[in-house]
């Protein structure tokens, strides 16, 4: 193996061999470099969009895939001489032979780095897990289980938020999840283009937790590496209803593109930038974006009468 | 080359570079880490036919 070192791609900062290379900007990294690399650029992204500006304590989310524990460990690296606070918070979908894989890695993770963690599941929350939900709505033409999933994490990953008293909520969505969101949206023609902005969320209401991302300029491939260079284990157990649904269809389809294009990827973002923000400038000088309700059902702020978690869920109990 | 997909052993013919080896597959190197006798390599690495090559999904979720 040493004789082929000559063959062996090297970083373009030192003389060591590569374990990424970055077709977008041309270039090679080693190991320290490409840890260096993504820790710097997450620091700049959070500093450029004043993420913790002001910050007491935050909650991150964690899935135990690569992404959170990527996501927590460089945070609670960047927050700990900041005395911010980090609480970690897990939501248990209820998905047999995937979460309670994950639960003794998010666990070994946050013992770790001595972060606490909130764990919250579907089935207290709702009264349902994911499995239920999935097999009451077999046989018919229901949503997909990405749809209720989202939905219902999004709820409960708001709820445990109130009840910690955290200022911030992080979430591990990378470059990739961004492109993919943006297209999707696109696709079906949704509404929903901030629900996944760098900063903030759908609404912005004292009720609702400000949301940060501070992995949205990162491609999901370096925080993969990442993840594997630092040993964080549970990177690859995957989600049983990972197939349902339009996205793997569209994160093959933009990995392509950026294999014949490099750069893609950025420009996509870009755009969703450019574009979510003068949407969003014109939704809240409107009078639409003036009024937030709290749901009928469950109190919690929405756009409408009834929460879109509620309003999911009475439609699968209408349908038993 | 003895080459591992997601845990899958494998043995075939193979000279050139990773990013062709990925091509012959239908892999996207986006979704892939791959390592080479232990060590994670890039696309543009080259291997041949007494390597011991290693290719993990890592890209998931939904
Ligand atoms: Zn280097």
């Amino acid at each position: 193996m040493a004789v082929r070192d000559g063959k062996m791609v090297k970083c373009s900062l030192c003389n060591k061999s590569a374990v990424i290379h970055l077709s977008y900007a041309n270039s090679s990294l080693c190991e320290k470099h490409l840890i260096h690399s993504v820790e710097r650029r997450v620091k700049r992204t959070i500093r450029e969009y004043k993420m913790l500006d002001g910050a007491k304590h935050i909650g991150v989310a964690i899935s135990g895939g690569k992404d959170s524990q990527v996501l927590l460990y460089i945070l609670h690296k960047i927050a700990k001489p900041m005395r911010i606070k980090v609480t970690a918070i897990l939501v248990d979908e209820g998905i047999e032979g995937y979460r309670d894989k994950i639960i003794p890695e998010a666990k070994k993770l946050t013992s770790d780095l001595g972060v606490p963690l909130e764990i919250v599941s579907f089935k207290e929350l709702t009264n349902y897990s994911l499995d239920e939900i999935m097999k009451m709505q077999k046989n018919q033409r229901g949503e997909s289980s990405c749809t209720f999933c989202g939905v219902f994490r999004r709820y409960a990953i708001n709820k445990v938020a109130k009840m910690l008293k955290v200022d911030r909520l992080a979430i591990g969505h990378n470059l990739d999840d961004m492109v993919q969101s943006y297209m999707m949206n696109i696709l079906r023609n949704e509404d929903l283009l901030f629900r996944f902005k760098p900063i903030g969320g759908a609404i912005e209401d004292e009720r609702f937790v400000m949301r940060i991302r501070p992995l949205f300029r990162i491609p999901e491939k370096e925080i993969a590496v990442y993840a594997v260079l630092k040993g964080f284990k549970s990177v690859f157990v995957e989600c049983p209803y990972v197939n349902e649904g339009l996205r793997p269809m569209v994160r093959d389809f933009v990995n392509s593109l950026e294999s014949k294009y490099p750069g893609t990827k950025f420009k996509i973002l870009q755009n969703y930038l450019e574009v979510s923000k003068k949407i969003s400038d014109q939704f809240y000088s409107s009078e639409e974006g003036k009024k937030i309700n709290s749901c009928s059902i469950c109190g919690e702020p929405t756009s409408s009468s009834v929460c879109k978690t509620c309003s999911l869920l009475s439609k699968l109990l209408r349908k038993e | 080359m003895q080459c591992t997909i997601n845990g899958k052993k494998d043995y075939f013919t193979f000279s050139g570079q990773v990013k062709e080896l990925l091509q012959k597959l239908g892999i996207n190197e986006q979704i892939v880490i791959v390592k080479v006798n232990g060590k994670i390599v890039t696309e543009l690495d080259k291997v041949n036919d007494s390597d011991i090559v290693e290719i993990q999904k890592v890209i998931l979720g939904g």
